[in-house]
């Protein structure tokens, strides 16, 4: 049995930080001028591209796990958690 | 503009796009009216008829030469504005398969010589001088220039999408992509790839369009304003660039590069392009 | 691109000097809808219901059958229009009914068929019992500012069931940077909840008298409690080549009040709550079969000491007019550090909760969506299973009884959207 009540703040910043860094520096490697962009326009390639399932999703995800949260705006809780 | 021309628009009915069409055709034939070497009235054949007085340009005009002045500098004289004149000299007006064209003397090209230069005419902005005996024309880069105005024009009129395409010279606009098919310079009727545009300009230039044969020798109709001369080129150039100007400029200097230092260019300027060469190989750089 | 080509000076001065035509003059680009959207769901998910040897004798007791979990159906109705040039609103419902029973607590049973049998005994789930029925309506708000390099925007929602109701709001920015090459976004967000926890139909009921009482009598609420959370986000994104793009994020979110399960019989958890994640995100588009690769991953931290990791793959693949979305999702995370099913005294610890969703487990959910396109409206249908356990858990360390109320759903949805 695990013992109750131990505080765990892991460091997830350090490793966010490197990531995002890594992220950065690729930065400057390749100019994607807007005409290349085609493919990037299309609205398959968006990162939400169905807005009402992302939002169902969430919700569903938020009565069933216990993570919730990402970097996007937060909406309000529910009786369901 | 002496050459095929198309919009495309989407819309629900062709009623509705002729309405939409209708302010950006006007806007062709304001170019066409205005800049046209052919049309007496232009304000080209009017700079071209001052004999030695100075013209005072309008803003645009005058943008559009001073951008004139930078295509002269940055192709090191290659690409210039008063070059026309050498057609008094060359005569491609026939239609090419048709008989042999006549290769003018040196003498005639000498005598020609001393009415060339962008260098020789007086140029402050916005007053043109011309000296007498030269012209210009401004037949490079007003058709590429016109299919950005054109899509400038639509966006202003609130339109979302849309292509421009004058004489094989296109400019695309809004958050849709395009597809633009490009046929073999050395066959017409044969397409050789499609790539899709979103967003940009894209512009061939070509010696299949006019040019003479003589004892079997392909003569483009780019002249290279330093030797009077054609230029052996490539048998065509596409490039796709953020507008049609810019691709168009790019394609014509790769022209006038000719066949032994176009890729070079091509290379050196880092836009995507396709090259035809006239013994049919390719150079694919568009990346499809 | 085969190659990587560079921009050349002769070009960047070409540019330059084309940037002083009038038609060529950057300018703010249109980048706000131009159309409206009007979009309605029907979703209906089903839990599957418990085999009858992970209840309590309990519920049987109660006339047994109480297997049955939630069914729930939903409605979701999205309006969006652009106001002027500048502006976009949108506003989105969901309507939300679930019948059914959800796990109360968790007892150890003597499954011993015969005196001499020498099982352990094992740790069964005892139930709400099958008439719980709960209706939640959600609206939210949201207005955009669309500008020539970026947009702002600003959200309300209000969420309400008969036993709680939720206040939220949130300011997000978002930007586009280097010639549009790199996108950065930030935000905060802030909500507002009450709790009414209602005594149900169990008082005075067996179950009341086996298990203590229909109300969380471990952390009680004195007629309503309060519960708030603030959170706030960083993303950036970036543009690799004309087929790639990537991004990646934090994100700090605060939860603070009474954050115990108000239905659980043991279950009195911290006042605080305080969570971090690292998302990152590629979209690639697969040019030889013309569809769109989605890859999303997500680590979530918290100080109650659950870790989690999230990978969402998708392929969005056009064929023709029909969109084909086939996705995978694996989820995995540890348990909260007072999370327990064996802590039959739970007056020697400060929190202790036995919620399977506080438990060591993994997730697998799989999914097909369609989208028909026949313009101007679209028709969507999607199924998905979802299926969780304690064997599907990345983390082996814990030797842990897994715990019978970790759940499998089936959902439906069926849409139609339509722009004008």
């Amino acid at each position: 049995m695990k013992q109750p009540i131990k505080t765990v703040i892991k460091p997830v910043f350090s490793s966010a930080l490197v990531a995002l860094v890594a992220v950065l520096v690729l930065q400057g490697c390749t100019h994607v001028a807007p005409y290349q962009r085609g493919a990037l326009s299309k609205t398959e390639m968006g990162w939400t591209p169905d807005h009402q399932d992302a939002t169902l999703q969430k919700h569903i995800y938020f009565a069933k796990e216990a993570s919730s949260g990402g970097a996007e705006a937060a909406g309000g809780g529910c009786g369901c958690n | 503009m002496g050459a095929p021309c198309q919009i495309r628009l989407p819309a629900t009915s062709l009623g509705e796009a002729e309405h939409l069409a209708a302010p950006l055709i006007n806007e062709v034939h304001r170019f066409e009216a205005k800049y046209s070497r052919y049309l007496p009235d232009s304000l080209v054949s009017c700079i071209n008829q001052a004999q030695g007085t100075p013209c005072v340009l309008d803003a645009e005009a005058a943008a559009i030469i001073d951008y004139a002045a930078q295509l002269y500098i940055q192709s090191d004289g290659l690409f210039d504005i008063t070059c026309g004149i050498l057609r008094q000299a060359w005569d491609f007006s026939r239609a090419p398969g048709q008989s042999e064209g006549v290769i003018p003397s040196p003498e005639t090209i000498q005598n020609l010589m001393p009415y060339l230069g962008w260098h020789r005419l007086d140029w402050h902005n916005p007053i043109l001088t011309l000296p007498e005996g030269m012209q210009i024309d401004l037949g490079g880069l007003v058709k590429e220039y016109a299919a950005d105005a054109v899509a400038k024009c639509a966006l202003d009129l609130g339109l979302d999408c849309g292509l421009v395409e004058l004489g094989g010279d296109i400019r695309v606009f809004g958050e849709r992509s395009w597809p633009i098919g490009i046929s073999n310079p050395t066959n017409p009727g044969q397409s050789l790839m499609q790539l899709h545009l979103h967003a940009g300009g894209f512009a061939t230039s070509g010696n299949y369009q006019r040019y003479f044969l003589h004892q079997g020798l392909r003569y483009s109709h780019i002249l290279n304003p330093k030797t009077g001369w054609p230029v052996v080129t490539p048998a065509g150039v596409s490039v796709v660039g953020d507008n049609c100007l810019i691709a168009g400029s790019i394609s014509t200097l790769a022209l006038l590069m000719g066949e032994a230092h176009c890729l070079e260019w091509l290379y050196e300027v880092g836009l995507p392009f396709l090259c035809v060469f006239n013994d049919g190989r390719v150079v694919n750089e568009f990346g499809v | 691109m085969t190659k990587t080509l560079k921009p050349s000076s002769k070009l960047l001065a070409l540019s330059a000097a084309a940037m002083a035509l009038p038609a060529l003059v950057p300018q703010a680009q249109a980048v706000a809808p131009t159309e409206r959207t009007l979009s309605y769901r029907y979703t209906q998910y089903n839990e599957m219901g418990l085999d009858a040897a992970s209840v309590s004798k309990i519920n049987a007791d109660q006339g047994g059958g109480a297997t049955q979990r939630y069914d729930i159906d939903i409605n979701q109705y999205a309006f969006s229009t652009p106001v002027g040039d500048h502006f976009a609103l949108s506003i989105d419902i969901q309507d939300e009914v679930l019948t059914g029973a959800s796990p109360w607590t968790v007892v150890k049973e003597d499954v011993k068929a015969t005196p001499s049998d020498t099982s352990d005994d094992e740790v069964k789930l005892v139930m709400s019992g099958a008439t719980i029925k709960e209706h939640r309506t959600d609206a939210s708000v949201a207005t955009t500012y669309f500008y020539s390099t970026g947009t702002i925007s600003a959200n309300l929602g209000f969420s309400t069931e008969d036993d709680y109701e939720s206040t939220s709001a949130g300011l997000s920015w978002g930007g586009e940077f280097d010639d549009k090459l790199t996108g950065l976004a930030l935000g905060v967000s802030f909500s507002d909840d009450t709790l009414n926890p209602e005594e149900g139909a169990y008082k005075g009921t067996v179950l009341q008298d086996k298990v203590g009482g229909w109300l969380n009598g471990s952390d009680p609420v004195d007629g309503t409690a309060k519960k708030e959370s603030v959170s706030g986000f960083f993303s950036a994104s970036r543009i690799l080549t004309p087929n790639w793009i990537v991004q990646a994020g934090v994100s700090y979110t605060q939860k603070s009040g009474h954050l115990s399960d108000a239905y659980k019989a043991n279950d009195k958890r911290p006042a605080e709550r305080n969570s971090y994640t690292f998302n990152a995100g590629s979209r690639y588009w697969i040019k030889p079969i013309k569809a769109a690769a989605h890859a999303d991953y997500r680590y979530y931290s918290d100080d109650w000491g659950i870790d989690s990791h999230t990978i969402i793959l998708a392929l969005y693949k056009n064929w023709q007019k029909v969109q084909i979305i086939p996705s995978l999702r694996y989820y995995t995370q540890t348990s909260a550090s007072f999370y327990s099913i064996d802590a039959t005294d739970t007056t020697q610890y400060n929190y202790y909760a036995d919620d399977h969703r506080l438990s060591n487990f993994g997730a697998i959910t799989g999914g097909l969506k369609l989208v028909f396109k026949q313009k101007p409206v679209d028709w969507i249908i999607a199924g998905e299973y979802y299926a969780s356990g304690a064997d599907m858990s990345l983390d082996k360390t814990e030797d842990e009884t897994e715990h019978p109320g970790l759940l499998k759903y089936a959902k439906f949805t069926f849409g139609v959207e339509h722009r004008f």
